[in-house]
């Protein structure tokens, strides 16, 4: 299928989007060099625009010792994925009973869930770490977790994939006589897959860079993810003084970055597809 | 069919709503000391038990200061950010078994009492809590602090120097202080040929002529060398901003009213239009609304700045960085005197409870950090000690001897750190500075938009 | 009597579909429900954390009176009005521009605008507040190599808008771009190449079939970048801390504020109250708009 071209000046146009496409990478290069600075480097003046004596050292004081970086790295894994997999299943079991079945309510509920959807987390913050505490989930991962399972936009997403679906499955299923966990297991949840996929890709991503509510539900040093150890240590260097190190920041930044990046373009595919049915299908 | 259902389905459910939220929203009132979940005490409680031979148990809150690690003497216990206060807790369990010490640590990065803050919105309130005198204003003035009139002698009250402690209504402990003075790269004034331009070792005051023409020699924006800096993106450290104002006669409160601030006055428009003209002539990094005092350390220990108005808390980075480090007053104008010097302390207040076995236990604990710890920790911090019986045993080096001889000879002034609103009081100087800076008001304005915002907040 | 009965059939008619919704929605209304509503009920109170005291209203009047309160609604409207079309546009071009590529190019143009998007906003922040930065910061230099004189980026109340839109312009783009690009993927090439037989410009296929057809993408999009305005909260606290004196302080940011610097909870209640109206009432005024229109 021929592709159609769109518009006036392509070359043109397209060299316009290549460079836009460098510069937003730029932030990220600089990110990346400036890792590998000694923090006497990152405040040079003019800046190295690519570092003159690269060093690891500022690695070497994330992973060397004075602070668990891998068990955070291991924390944040485990509350991704928790997250993850539970979000896919409470949302698609949301969304499937929301869009294929009929129940009293149904529609009120289902609103309550679309007009939580814009809601910021601070506004929420204070009654929300109290609710957490009462159910003594203070401190840990499940306190990290459940809060933000259910994702309103998650549930709006997949309630969408599955309406479309043709009822005649279900039904014939029924008449031939499998049961509603069945039906779930094998036919909703298959028939999902592209939608699944790609808000799998997105809770992971939204878990991982979960920054502000996870310092405030992880207190112990230990129980810290990446991402809140790393910018606790930016600002934190041996030798008592208060400044910020760019390097270990930078480098904390690619050390919090990196793995969800790797995630991302190894499911880069499926992820463009289901985010598109959301949207499209509209 | 259909509409009848829903008609009563929305009201049940707000119904069944507001009693779950009624239900859980008991906490976060007056009682103070019940925090305990219904569900079961997790560990993250602290039951708080009283009863005979039972042991007591204190919750003790501290700020995780990213410079208290590695304190002389007890290297081992103290390497990460909020060690400290475990250690003391450990040491002062094995010293009294019957009491039982957990530790909050109130992370610091944050700049705020966030942390702490929200735990007590638990209904979990600590027995003490040790921070910066700042931080703990805003507690007293929500009467959760306990006054320690009854539990010193008065042989302890006259040991702290110069009458901070008294046993009036005295809500805070202070374990060690330091003041917010001018600290100088004196190698990079020598590599000048300008170090004769600095004040002299015995007489650490200067006018504020010699201050810029010091500012001046020193100034080598071809080397990257910035005299100095102002900061007001923040509004942590402003109190380095105000030590300029001080010897101008600005005054933040008249004697102990805090209902209304006394800073609009015609000398610290003065001393604010001297703030201006070292900005204005170039003498300081430029941007200053984006600037904190973290960029102040960094540039000052990449020795890219010469002068930076700060604690005494630099003399292990300057042996590290290999340069010589000079403490001196903020400058003052020809026609009045030095200055006076405003204190950073550091305190430990004891919170209210209940039980008086926890009221008697914190107090112990209180006194066993003052004792063993208050010096070593000031050493950490680059700080003073605030006893007398304690001034030998810290090792004061040359230039903090000087420091104390200094604070000695100026004496001190406050900026209403005994205000529960000084944290609006900092953000909101943080703002004025910022309205100068950016050129938007005229220092007169800009005092009198300070005047009205505050003394609003105050009346609060 | 004989409705009850019905009722209770009914409910066990649909018990499964209650098997389905109740795990999920119990979670919901713990931890989405109940402290929205908490939320709402503080901000009636005078709340300081060891006392409660009915005020009223007296929190909204405080409120309207508070100007960091006022400079926070007209930023994050600010925001909203020029983030949102401004990259809903930008991202059309570039979709338009890049979908014609073969695939694999068109995945190296897409991830390489999408990977910003990938990392969290602590992290660009920090990235951008050093680029930023008046000393050091790298983007100065540049400017300096053209001859351009450095710019005072957070520090000055006239740029510091433009900046923060930079970064989120350049944080969020890349999502947008797939949407579009996946949408132009939907639309039926006969439609265009009837159009260009019956003699219509590029422009005209562009404008009155492509556009229109674009219109669910379009407004999800919308909806999108909507909200993220509204919720922009970790980019305003690390890069400027609301701005030289409130001049990029959002909602969002200023309730943390309220809260953890004044300790008014109250105050932040109420606030947070005027950041979910506010959001209802700009998305569903949005949503008319864009899907008032209809066009075939």
């Amino acid at each position: 299928m021929g592709k159609q071209k769109i518009g006036p000046g392509g070359a043109v146009r397209l060299t316009i989007v290549s460079v836009m496409g460098i510069l937003v990478l730029l932030p990220l290069y600089w990110m990346v060099t400036g890792s590998f600075k000694v923090m006497k480097a990152t405040m040079a003046v003019p800046p190295e625009i690519f570092p003159q004596n690269p060093t690891l050292e500022n690695y070497a004081f994330i992973f060397g010792g004075h602070f668990p970086a891998f068990r955070w790295l291991f924390n944040s894994a485990l509350i991704s994925l928790s997250a993850t997999f539970l979000s896919l299943l409470i949302c698609t079991m949301l969304g499937y009973a929301f869009a294929k079945k009929q129940f009293y309510g149904k529609n009120v509920l289902f609103v309550l869930v679309l007009v939580t959807m814009m809601l910021p987390r601070q506004s929420v913050l204070i009654p929300l770490f109290q609710m957490v505490k009462k159910l003594g989930l203070l401190n840990t991962f499940v306190g990290a977790i459940v809060p933000i399972i259910v994702w309103p936009y998650g549930v709006f997403m997949m309630r969408q994939f599955i309406a479309p679906l043709p009822n005649e499955l279900i039904e014939s299923a029924t008449i031939d006589g499998a049961s509603e966990l069945r039906i779930f297991r094998q036919i909703i949840l298959p028939l999902s897959a592209p939608a699944l996929s790609a808000l799998g890709v997105i809770m992971f991503m939204n878990s991982w860079n979960d920054f502000m509510w996870q310092s405030v539900v992880l207190r112990e040093v230990e129980s810290w993810t990446i991402n809140v150890g790393v910018a606790v240590l930016a600002k934190n260097t041996i030798g008592g003084s208060n400044t910020i190190n760019y390097g270990y920041a930078m480098a904390g930044g690619v050390v919090g970055a990196l793995p969800v990046t790797l995630i991302f373009f190894a499911l880069q595919k499926y992820f463009v597809k289901g985010l598109t049915m959301g949207a499209v299908k509209g | 069919m259909k509409k009848t259902y829903q008609k009563w389905l929305i009201p049940a459910l707000c119904l069944a709503m507001v009693l779950a939220m009624t239900a859980c929203g008991g906490s976060g009132n007056a009682s103070k000391t019940t925090g305990n979940a219904p569900g079961g005490a997790q560990s993250g409680d602290s039951g708080k038990s009283a009863g005979n031979g039972e042991k007591v148990k204190l919750l003790f809150a501290g700020t995780g200061f990213s410079n208290i690690i590695n304190v002389p003497g007890h290297e081992d216990a103290t390497q990460n950010v909020g060690d400290y206060l475990k250690a003391i807790a450990n040491e002062f369990m094995a010293e009294n078994p019957h009491v039982e010490v957990e530790v909050l640590v109130n992370n610091a990065a944050s700049g705020t009492t966030e942390t702490l803050d929200v735990e007590i919105a638990s209904g979990n309130v600590p027995n003490l809590f040790f921070s910066k005198e700042a931080d703990q204003s805003k507690y007293m003035g929500m009467g959760m602090i306990q006054t320690l009139d009854n539990y010193f002698t008065d042989e302890e009250v006259t040991d702290y120097i110069g009458g901070i402690m008294t046993n009036q209504n005295e809500w805070r402990m202070p374990m060690f202080s330091a003041p917010k003075l001018i600290c100088i790269n004196k190698t990079l004034f020598e590599n000048a040929d300008a170090a004769h331009l600095l004040p002299s070792p015995d007489d650490r005051n200067w006018t504020t002529d010699e201050y810029m023409n010091a500012l001046r020699a020193v100034n080598n924006p071809s080397a990257g060398i910035f005299p100095t800096i102002l900061f007001a993106k923040t509004a942590s450290a402003q109190e380095s901003m105000m030590g300029y104002l001080w010897p101008f006669g600005a005054r933040m409160f008249s004697g102990s009213d805090l209902t209304k601030t006394t800073l609009n006055s015609p000398e610290t428009a003065q001393g604010l239009a001297f703030v201006k003209s070292i900005l204005d002539e170039g003498l300081a990094v430029n941007g200053p609304t984006a600037l904190t005092d973290d960029d102040m350390w960094a540039m000052f220990e990449n020795q890219t700045l010469a002068v930076a108005p700060e604690l005494p808390a630099f003399d292990g980075m300057a042996s590290s960085a290999g340069f010589e480090i000079y403490y001196v007053n903020y400058p003052h104008p020809a026609d009045k005197g030095p200055g006076p010097l405003w204190q950073f302390t550091y305190a430990l207040t004891v919170w209210k409870s209940e039980n008086p076995a926890e009221v008697e236990a914190s107090v112990a604990l209180a006194k066993f950090m003052a004792d063993k710890w208050a010096v070593p920790l000031s050493e950490v911090c680059g700080a003073l000690p605030v006893r007398e019986s304690q001034k030998a045993e810290a090792n004061l080096t040359g230039e903090l001897q000087a420091v104390v001889d200094l604070v000695g000879k100026v004496g001190t002034v406050g900026s209403g750190t005994a205000s529960p609103a000084y944290p609006v009081l900092r953000d909101t100087f943080k703002d004025m500075n910022a309205f100068l800076f950016i050129g938007e008001k005229t220092p007169e304005e800009a005092l009198v938009w300070f005047e009205e915002t505050l003394n609003a907040a105050l009346i609060r | 009597m004989q409705a009850l009965k019905k009722v209770v059939t009914n409910l066990y008619k649909q018990r499964w579909a209650w098997f389905f919704i109740i795990p999920g929605y119990i979670i919901f209304l713990l931890f989405n429900i109940i402290p929205t509503l908490r939320t709402v009920y503080t901000s009636f109170f005078d709340y300081n954390l060891a006392t409660m005291e009915f005020a009223g209203l007296g929190n909204y009047i405080k409120l309207f009176g508070s100007q960091a309160f006022r400079a926070s609604v007209r930023n994050t409207l600010l925001f909203a009005v020029i983030i949102t079309p401004l990259s809903t546009v930008v991202s059309l071009l570039i979709a338009t521009t890049i979908f014609p590529l073969g695939n694999k190019a068109q995945s190296v143009y897409r991830g390489a605008f999408f990977l910003p998007n990938v990392i969290g906003g602590v992290i660009i922040s920090a990235i951008w507040l050093w680029i930023f930065h008046p000393v050091y910061g790298v983007l100065n230099y540049v400017l300096s190599l053209f001859g351009v004189q450095p710019l005072l980026w957070l520090a000055d109340s006239k740029t510091v808008i433009f900046s923060v839109v930079l970064v989120i312009m350049s944080w969020t783009c890349g999502s947008l771009i797939i949407l579009y690009v996946a949408g132009l993927g939907n639309i039926d090439p006969c439609l265009m190449e009837a159009a260009k037989i019956d003699g219509a410009s590029p422009a005209q296929v562009f404008f009155r079939i492509t556009l229109p057809l674009l219109k669910p993408v379009t407004t999800f999009i919308v909806t999108t970048q909507l909200i993220n305005c509204f919720q922009l909260w970790e980019v305003i606290y690390l890069l400027t801390d609301g701005g030289p004196v409130n001049a990029s302080t959002t909602l969002a940011f200023d309730i943390y504020k309220k809260a953890f610097l004044l300790g008014d909870y109250g105050l932040a209640a109420a606030e947070g109250v005027m950041l979910i109206v506010l959001c209802a009432l700009v998305s569903l005024t949005t949503l008319r708009m864009v899907s008032g229109k209809e066009e075939k």
